[in-house]
């Protein structure tokens, strides 16, 4: 009996050890029945867990007191299954893409999406891994609703221009606060040389979600910074499990959208000769005229003339670039430690030679847990970006192939026979025509080169006091230093004359800030959920920079200060900028139904008068959540109905520093002495820009979820706009800034996503349009129209253009006419004669997306577009000069011309100097205005999953090969080369197709 | 629950000792700019701001170029051949195309005033100081109200009544405040009394300043009573013309002198002109104005006298035409101007004046083109601008004397110049007289001015047409394009400013 007590009991002790200690095996799988791999499993309430394999299985050991696990994984929704006596739990993970436990990034704090109350959209990782594109702000074109966003031009690593709802300001800057990881980036940008743009310190695919506040109510807690809207990004960090690689790396050409048919030597001729003969001249003095434009003498033959050759210049110019991307990451963690690392090189060249883009960038997250109330991270990224500068941006120099490959006259060859390049100065060669210089040497000659050095890190601590009390402080970092480097060879036209110039220029921009905040949660009676923010900020901008500038080199082969014979000139300035604030949010929530935010700012900034240093801001926002009602619970087809309403108060800072102060300028110079003149008139009471919103949204999601409609509709007012005021030049000054005037935006936001096939096909579709309107809703002094800009006038969009309208050409005459004010023809259109033709900003906009797989075959479509905008297409006009004066001119101008009495034509008879007797300017009023209306392929992606069972035995976790286009199609109407750019399009470097091939290896 | 109220005292601490540190933080005033309490209180304050109103001369709108090359085009001497699109509307007399100096000369004027309001108070400056800071002053309020002036406004020798809008805006005082800039709304005065202004400045620095002061770079007696007899010229007040011109050409201790053929080129070729009384100083290299519009590229793409079979250096915009060429006795260029190369010898007559006119560089055909600034100060595009020099006393005052019937002076004046400017000239033994006497005096003054500023001005003030044959224009004195824009600006919103006739 002992014996079997004693075997009963060893049994028992068994079992239970047995028990404390079992293991529980099973496999995860998607809702379509692949393998999720590297899914993680935790027991419950601890931090014991461990990894699924490649094909989803997992294995884990579990104490008795276990009862349930916790499944989860990358955009999968987490699930909890309880135990029991199994052994065996097989788990099927749903996709989490659309899931409503999905949490949402709102500044200082996170929240689940279901308690969200304003305008925000969220763009995750999966929606822009990949793309060839140097800066994430370029990912949210088309994306996000509401949100505009242009590139400036083709210049890799350029600017952009990132609107969120609307332009609010007249003079004071529109650009969105940016925020990575918590630290608010300076936007300025430092370079003498190139546009870089400091948003291009970070690898796009480091990036896990990218947040737009869009309301001025979630912007709110951003206060003075967030008049312009927020955009949020956080970067992707370690989970729990064994270090996981992956490898990307992609390769490609990028090439032009299009080039621009212009005339042979022979019609050029003809079209000159003509010129001159409608301007005047006999037509055997137009004769020699031209010929001796073409450098060739009046004796010319006509059979020589036949056998003169014509030079593609723009096909020298145009060529292809090269893109390559290399980076690996590392990701994982333990229970006290988790990290993601990454290194990168990326390099983006445009294809116009040699202006591109190089980066090299390394990335790390850290996060430490001291103990199980005090969690330290850290996150590092530097970044080391150079540039080759275009000879010029978006200006009208000779020497910028963007503006002069289409216009050199055709009888300039490029090489000599010898391979060397054609019309050097000094080589007794000359070219004809204005545009004088050889292009091609230009570029291969001249050293533009723009080095970025960036840091950006932060450093927090959070300690939680309580259950309910966090106490986080951080401290974070923003430094850039610019190094240009502007060395016009002696080689080129303009060096020659000087031997050789140079401009070195050094930019430091340092960005301290900290800020601690207190965070308070706690559900009252599990049904009165409440959470405050409470906390202070401060933050200082200081730019520095200084430029040398040297001229006269022995030898082209001498390229830095210390060999210049003369020093030219010196300059150098150092500004700065702090702001101090105190803010707080208080949320309440019952029963996950009624849900009610507000927040408070209150910010001081040094770049406003004494009289009015400190602002304060606030928002207030509710939320129902219709779905939770006991009456649409059951309404089973319906799975998620939530009403948004928002008010909230935010400020535009972007003005310059020390505005508010009467001040002597000193950089004159006379006599080899200093000049000081009164440079800006004294305005103690300048103070922010005030923007408010309200917002009504609307979020509904039915049938399981296959379609769901996000819709928002805003009205926003700016007013005390920081507005650069004219005052009459008679003064002794023309402007200064006060706080005048109101603007109005309102707009309609839609945001439709719809899955129709979820099975082994799957296609999810999202598609997003905005409607926008703009207002100026008053000036000052009751003045209907901005006496230093016409086109700036109540009731209508501020971007307007305000000129004469074009009439076309009087087949009687070939003169190019316009409309006065009643509607009469005129060649001479005066001032009285302006009205508002359109604007700049489109009105209608937003994206298309379409993801398609099948097996693992994917594909990723996604169309972007705009309407409604205007443009001055300065770069056509340029190329319509017509043999006006010496530059090749459009064959589709020559084709259309008017020749003769009767002639019906878009032309006018081209003239010698382009403007006709007693006629305005050949380019006045909207003759050179045209829509940029576009709809763009901006992505079409095709990508292949290879087999999990392929590669298990080399121990991966996946492969991925894809091939990659950006902007292969395009609608458009535009006339010269292409309609994305902001500006008015003189010069630049435009759009490229880019077409890449990808491989992506995870283990 | 006491540990967390100690961490919370400690946390309120720390917010409430970060929020009064931060407050000091939040004031960080200019570090490249004077606070304008204390830019003008020291002697030094006052040079600097005196050589800011001379530096706004230097600006491509003033003496930089415009006021030269833009109205020389305007006139019927030059051609603007396209070579970089510079200057075409302007040669076409394009409504429009015409001076912009009104912002900056208000600019100046203002500080002008400033200054004015701030010297007396200078403690450590002698009478001396103060006397040449009010003349130098004065002598630049004067000269940028009658830049103003002669073009904004007819000139008084010819107007066009029912188009006559009046003068200039008279400003005076200093503009301080937001409120008081904002406030202001200006009218024009009158003709009369825009120049009672600039005389009543204009006399103050004659007897402020001494005979050659600071020398050519800066106003002096000397450069006061040039202008003087060209304001006193263009005001058709001919006895003041005539002895403002009599005072600077016998002022012992003055500036410069007249050169005569064996000078005449050398004296172009040197860095400061020997005729020059007051010019525009470009002092360093890093001062000109760049190979697209400082005189030099403007006018030649020659690097060097001669050098036409070498690298272009300016663009050569804007050239002589064939009515110049012919009346400086040059020959041998096509009709069109525009030649291929090589390009053929020319003839020249005996007027040393077109040895300074030859064939450029081939850019779309050699011109021949005007040399007068070829980066004489060191370097490429860097010139000074000789805005008085003694050719023009002569002139002014045989002109003046002239319109007041004193013939046998006028006829010595002319002489003098004549003697000056041809080889080998004998004095005729008939003296003109009458319309061929006035006639000579306006040809000898756009020959010896040609592409220096004056010809428009002198077409302008006697009432005659532009007439051009390439481009075709005929403008008549009457034609509203001879008075450019007031800026729209200037006149939107203000009910006290009229706009210029026919815009």
């Amino acid at each position: 009996m002992r014996k079997q007590l004693v075997l009963l009991s060893g049994f028992l002790l068994c079992s239970i050890l047995m028990l404390a200690q079992r293991t529980v095996t099973g496999k995860v799988t998607d809702d379509k029945g692949n393998p999720v791999a590297n899914a993680s499993v935790v027991v419950s309430g601890t931090t014991k867990g461990v990894s699924s394999n490649a094909d989803g299985h997992y294995s884990i050991q579990i104490p008795a007191n276990a009862k349930a696990l916790v499944f989860s994984s990358v955009d999968m929704e987490t699930q909890e299954v309880s135990i029991g006596n199994q052994t065996q739990l097989n788990v099927t993970l749903k996709s989490s893409d659309k899931s409503l436990q999905e949490v949402v990034i709102t500044g200082y704090q996170t929240v689940r999406k279901k308690d969200v109350t304003a305008a925000i959209t969220k763009i995750s990782a999966a929606e822009i891994d990949n793309l060839p594109i140097p800066n994430f702000a370029q990912a949210i074109q088309g994306r996000a609703a509401g949100v505009i966003v242009a590139a400036a031009n083709g210049v890799p690593g350029g600017s952009l221009s990132v609107i969120i709802r609307g332009v609010g300001s007249i003079n004071a800057g529109s650009t969105p606060l940016y925020v990575v990881d918590g630290v608010q980036l300076n936007t300025g940008t430092g370079s003498i040389n190139t546009q870089n743009n400091p948003l291009n310190f970070l690898n796009p695919d480091d990036i896990e979600s990218i947040e737009v506040l869009k309301d001025a109510a979630a912007a709110s807690i951003y206060g003075a910074r967030a008049g312009n809207g927020v955009i949020l990004v956080t970067t992707k960090k370690g989970r729990i499990g064994k270090p996981k690689f992956t490898f990307n790396t992609y390769y490609g050409k990028t090439s032009t959208l299009g080039k621009m048919d212009v005339l042979t030597t022979q019609q050029w001729l003809e079209l000159r000769t003509e010129a001159l003969v409608n301007a005047g001249q006999t037509p055997a003095a137009a004769r020699t005229t031209a010929l001796a434009n073409l450098g060739l003498p009046s004796t010319t033959t006509q059979g020589k003339i036949d056998s003169l050759p014509t030079y593609n210049w723009q096909d020298e110019a145009f060529s292809k670039g090269t893109i390559l991307n290399a980076e690996l990451s590392m990701q994982g963690g333990s229970q006290n430690v988790s990290y993601y690392l990454s290194g990168s090189y990326s390099k983006n060249e445009a294809f116009i030679a040699p202006t591109n883009f190089v980066r090299g960038a390394l990335f790390s997250k850290t996060s430490f847990k001291v103990n199980s109330n005090f969690t330290i991270e850290n996150a590092l990224s530097l970044s080391t970006v150079g540039q080759n500068a275009p000879y010029s941006i978006g200006n009208t120099g000779f020497g910028n192939p963007a503006y002069a490959s289409a216009m050199i006259l055709p009888i300039n060859p490029i090489y000599n026979p010898d391979g060397t390049y054609f019309g050097l100065p000094g080589s007794g060669q000359a070219m004809v025509g204005t545009f004088n210089h050889n292009i091609k040497a230009i570029g291969e000659y001249v050293k533009y080169f723009t080095r970025t050095n960036q840091f950006v890190g932060s450093l927090s601590a959070s300690y939680k006091i309580t259950p309910e009390f966090t106490l986080r402080s951080m401290v974070g970092l923003d430094y850039r230093n610019t190094i240009d480097h502007r060395y016009q060879d002696p080689r080129i036209n303009d060096g020659y004359a000087v031997s050789g110039r140079l401009s070195d220029q050094a930019d430091f921009n340092t960005n301290f800030q900290t800020n601690t905040t207190l965070n308070f949660s706690k559900v009252f009676k599990t049904v009165h959920s409440v959470n405050a923010l409470a906390g202070i900020e401060f933050r200082r901008d200081q730019n520095q920079w200084f430029e040398a500038d040297g001229q006269g080199f022995p030898s082209y082969l001498l390229q830095y200060l210390s060999a210049a014979s003369t020093p030219s000139g010196v300059s150098g300035q150092w500004s700065a900028s702090a702001t101090f604030s105190q803010f707080g949010k208080l949320g309440y929530s019952y029963m996950g139904k009624y849900i009610f935010n507000y927040s408070i700012r209150r910010d001081g900034s040094s770049r406003f008068g004494s009289n009015h240093k400190f602002g304060v801001f606030q928002s207030a926002q509710f939320a129902w959540n219709a779905k939770e009602e006991s009456f649409l619970k059951r309404i089973k087809f319906i799975n998620d109905l939530k009403l948004r309403y928002s008010f909230g108060q935010a400020g535009n800072d972007q003005i310059g520093n020390v505005l508010y102060a009467q001040l002597y300028g000193a950089t004159r110079l006379y006599g080899n002495a200093s000049g000081i003149f009164p440079s800006q008139l004294g305005n103690p009471d300048l103070t922010w820009e005030n923007r408010e919103e309200s917002n009504v949204g609307l979020d509904v999601s039915v049938w399981k979820n296959r379609i769901s409609l996000t819709v928002d509709a805003y009205k926003r007012i700016n007013k005390d706009l920081l507005l650069s005021r004219a005052l009459y030049a008679t003064t002794g000054f023309t402007s200064i800034t006060q706080n005048l005037g109101k603007m109005q935006n309102t707009g309609l936001e839609f945001a439709l996503t719809v899955n129709p096939f979820s099975g082994k096909f799957r296609w999810s579709s999202t598609f997003n349009i905005a409607f926008q309107k703009n207002k100026v809703t008053e000036l000052y002094d009751g003045l209907q129209a901005l006496p230093s800009d016409a086109s700036i006038r109540v009731g209508y969009p501020i971007g307007s253009f305000f000129t004469s309208e074009w009439a076309g050409v009087n087949p009687a005459t070939g003169r190019g006419m316009w409309y006065d004010i009643n509607g009469n023809l005129t060649y001479n259109p005066s001032a009285a004669d302006r009205k508002i033709i359109g604007n700049i900003y489109p009105s209608k906009f937003g994206g298309w997306n379409n993801t398609l797989s099948y097996k693992g075959v994917s594909l990723d479509v996604f169309f972007q577009y705009e309407y409604g905008r205007l443009r001055t297409d300065g770069q056509y006009a340029q190329m319509m000069r017509m043999a006006g004066t010496t530059v090749n001119t459009l064959s589709s101008g020559y084709n259309s011309r008017w020749r003769n009495p009767g002639d019906i034509v878009p032309t006018p008879r081209t003239f010698n100097a382009m403007a006709d007797y007693n006629s305005a300017g050949w380019g006045s009023g909207t003759r050179y205005i045209f829509k940029t209306d576009y709809v763009r392929l901006k992505q079409l992606t095709l990508g292949y999953d290879i087999p999990a069972s392929l590669i298990k035995k080399y121990k991966l976790d996946g492969i991925k090969v894809y091939v990659q286009g950006m902007n292969l199609w395009t609608y458009s109407k535009w006339p010269s080369y292409d309609p994305e750019f902001t500006g008015d399009n003189y010069g630049i470097i435009p759009q490229s197709k880019n077409i890449t091939f990808g491989l992506q290896v995870r283990f | 629950m006491k540990r967390i109220n100690i961490k919370l005292l400690l946390l309120t601490a720390g917010v409430v000792s970060l929020g009064t540190s931060c407050k000091k933080q939040l004031d960080i005033p200019s570090r490249n700019s004077l606070d304008a309490n204390v830019a003008l209180t020291t002697k030094s304050g006052i040079e600097y701001a005196i050589n800011s109103v001379y530096s706004i001369l230097k600006r491509e709108t003033h003496y930089g170029r415009d006021l030269f090359s833009v109205t020389d085009a305007m006139a019927d001497i030059a051609f603007a051949n396209g070579r970089s699109s510079r200057l075409l509307s302007e040669n076409k007399n394009t409504s429009g195309a015409n001076v912009g100096i009104w912002a900056g000369s208000y600019d100046a004027i203002n500080e002008i005033n400033l200054t004015l309001d701030a010297y007396p108070a200078i403690g450590d400056a002698t009478a001396a100081d103060k006397a040449r800071w009010e003349g130098e002053l004065k002598f630049l309020r004067a000269f940028y109200n009658f830049d103003l002036v002669r073009n904004y406004a007819y000139i008084p020798t010819y107007t066009v009544p029912s188009q006559d809008k009046g003068g200039i805006v008279i400003n005076l005082q200093g503009f301080k405040t937001a409120a008081a800039a904002a406030g202001y709304f200006p009218s024009r005065a009158t003709l009369a009394a825009s120049y009672a202004q600039i005389w009543s400045d204009l006399y103050a620095s004659i007897n402020l300043l001494s005979n050659s002061n600071r020398g050519r770079n800066y106003a002096s007696k000397h450069a006061a009573l040039a202008l003087g007899s060209r304001i006193a010229l263009y005001e058709g007040n001919w006895t003041r013309s005539d002895s403002m011109a009599t005072a600077a050409i016998t002022l012992s201790g003055g500036i410069g002198s007249l050169t005569n053929t064996a000078n005449y080129v050398s004296g172009w070729r040197a860095a400061d002109h020997p005729e020059g009384i007051f010019q525009v100083w470009f002092a360093t290299l890093g001062e000109n104005l760049g190979v697209n519009t400082s005189l030099a590229a403007t006018h030649t793409t020659l690097s060097a006298p001669g050098a036409w079979a070498s690298t272009r250096q300016g663009q050569g915009d804007l050239v002589p035409n064939g009515f110049l060429l012919t009346q400086l006795g040059i020959s041998g260029f096509p009709v069109g101007l525009a030649q291929s190369p090589p390009p053929p010898a020319l003839t020249y007559s005996s007027d040393i004046r077109n040895k300074l006119f030859e064939w450029g560089v081939n850019a779309g055909g050699h011109y021949v083109e005007c040399t007068k600034w070829m980066g004489k100060s060191g370097g490429p595009n860097w010139d000074n601008t000789v805005v008085l020099r003694w050719a023009e006393l002569y002139l002014n005052r045989a002109e003046a004397r002239y319109r007041a019937g004193d013939e046998p002076g006028a006829w010595a004046d002319l002489n003098l110049i004549r003697l000056a400017r041809y080889v080998g000239f004998t004095v005729p033994g008939v003296p003109l007289s009458g319309q061929a006497l006035l006639d000579e005096i306006l040809k000898q003054r756009m020959l010896e001015f040609a592409f220096e500023g004056q010809r428009f001005y002198d077409l302008k003030r006697n009432g005659l047409a532009i007439v051009k044959t390439n481009p075709a224009v005929n403008l008549p004195a009457t034609d509203y394009r001879v008075l450019p824009r007031i800026p729209q600006s200037e006149v939107d919103g203000n009910p006290n400013m009229v706009q210029n006739f026919g815009y």
